[in-house]
């Protein structure tokens, strides 16, 4: 299987919030990305600092929700991806 | 300035805008996310839209001087960003092929047009066509300077310029909606 780069990974992880209404539990969104549960939390922990997603625990599970700036974002990759598949290079 | 100088200027430097556009998206994204691909391509678009600026003004500074400098630095620019796009496609060769850059600077009109031609088989849609006409306009002002003295070396470098900019103003109707 191709190694994902950490663009493309993002982009799996922003995606899948999406694809459930904006808001994903971490656990399930680390099975649908295919990602380790620590791998992902770090990744989700860099993005909550920049404002794209915002992260809500509780004792039994966490929340992930994109926030508008996430969703603005996940937009301009997808356009963005465009450009970059005419140059020949793939995210 | 004479209605050609108008039409290059103006296409000209709406190619500019362009690349600084790229440059400027790609920028906040690398700010955003990270990683040294953004950077690259941002780098790679900004030396295109400063190559593409300089050529504006080489044509129409009134000092003959600076109009050289701008003329000579705008392949150099050129190459510098087709080299940054084709590096970051990430293949072996693109490392081979910048060898020539130290051996040859005479040449870097023809580096510019070869690099842009061979990224451009390697490309699809709009940037494939605008590629394409930006290293024939290379070739065009690589033939220029061994055209003999007199008016067709000027006529030579006038249409380079204009393939040049409509190369540019290709991508930029496929893509600034994408970009901005």
């Amino acid at each position: 299987m191709k190694r994902r780069s950490r663009i493309a990974i993002i982009m799996d992880i922003l995606s899948y919030i999406e694809s459930e209404g904006g808001e994903a539990l971490a656990t399930r969104t680390a099975q649908a990305t295919g990602l380790a549960y620590d791998r992902l939390i770090e990744l989700l922990e860099e993005l909550e600092k920049k404002g794209i997603i915002e992260m809500i625990a509780d004792e039994k599970s966490r929340r992930v929700i994109l926030t508008r700036k996430g969703r603005a974002l996940l937009s301009k990759l997808r356009d963005v991806e465009g450009f970059l598949r005419d140059l020949g290079i793939q995210l | 300035m004479d209605v050609t100088s108008y039409i290059i200027g103006f296409a000209g430097f709406a190619s500019a805008i362009f690349y600084l556009v790229s440059s400027i998206s790609l920028l906040r994204l690398y700010y955003m996310l990270g990683g040294e691909l953004w950077l690259r391509l941002s780098l790679g678009f900004a030396f295109l839209c400063l190559s593409q600026a300089a050529m504006v003004f080489s044509l129409t500074v009134w000092d003959a001087r600076l109009s050289y400098a701008l003329y000579s630095s705008a392949p150099a620019l050129a190459l510098s960003g087709f080299y940054m796009l084709w590096s970051s496609r990430r293949l072996p060769e693109a490392r081979l092929a910048a060898s020539p850059l130290v051996l040859a600077p005479a040449l870097l009109d023809l580096l510019a047009s070869a690099f842009a031609l061979t990224l451009s088989r390697k490309l699809k849609g709009y940037a494939r066509g605008g590629f394409s006409l930006i290293a024939l306009a290379h070739a065009l002002r690589a033939l220029g300077v061994l055209a003999p003295p007199g008016p067709l070396p000027v006529i030579i470098l006038v249409t380079a310029e204009i393939v040049r900019a409509f190369g540019a103003l290709i991508m930029a109707a496929g893509y600034v909606r994408r970009l901005l």
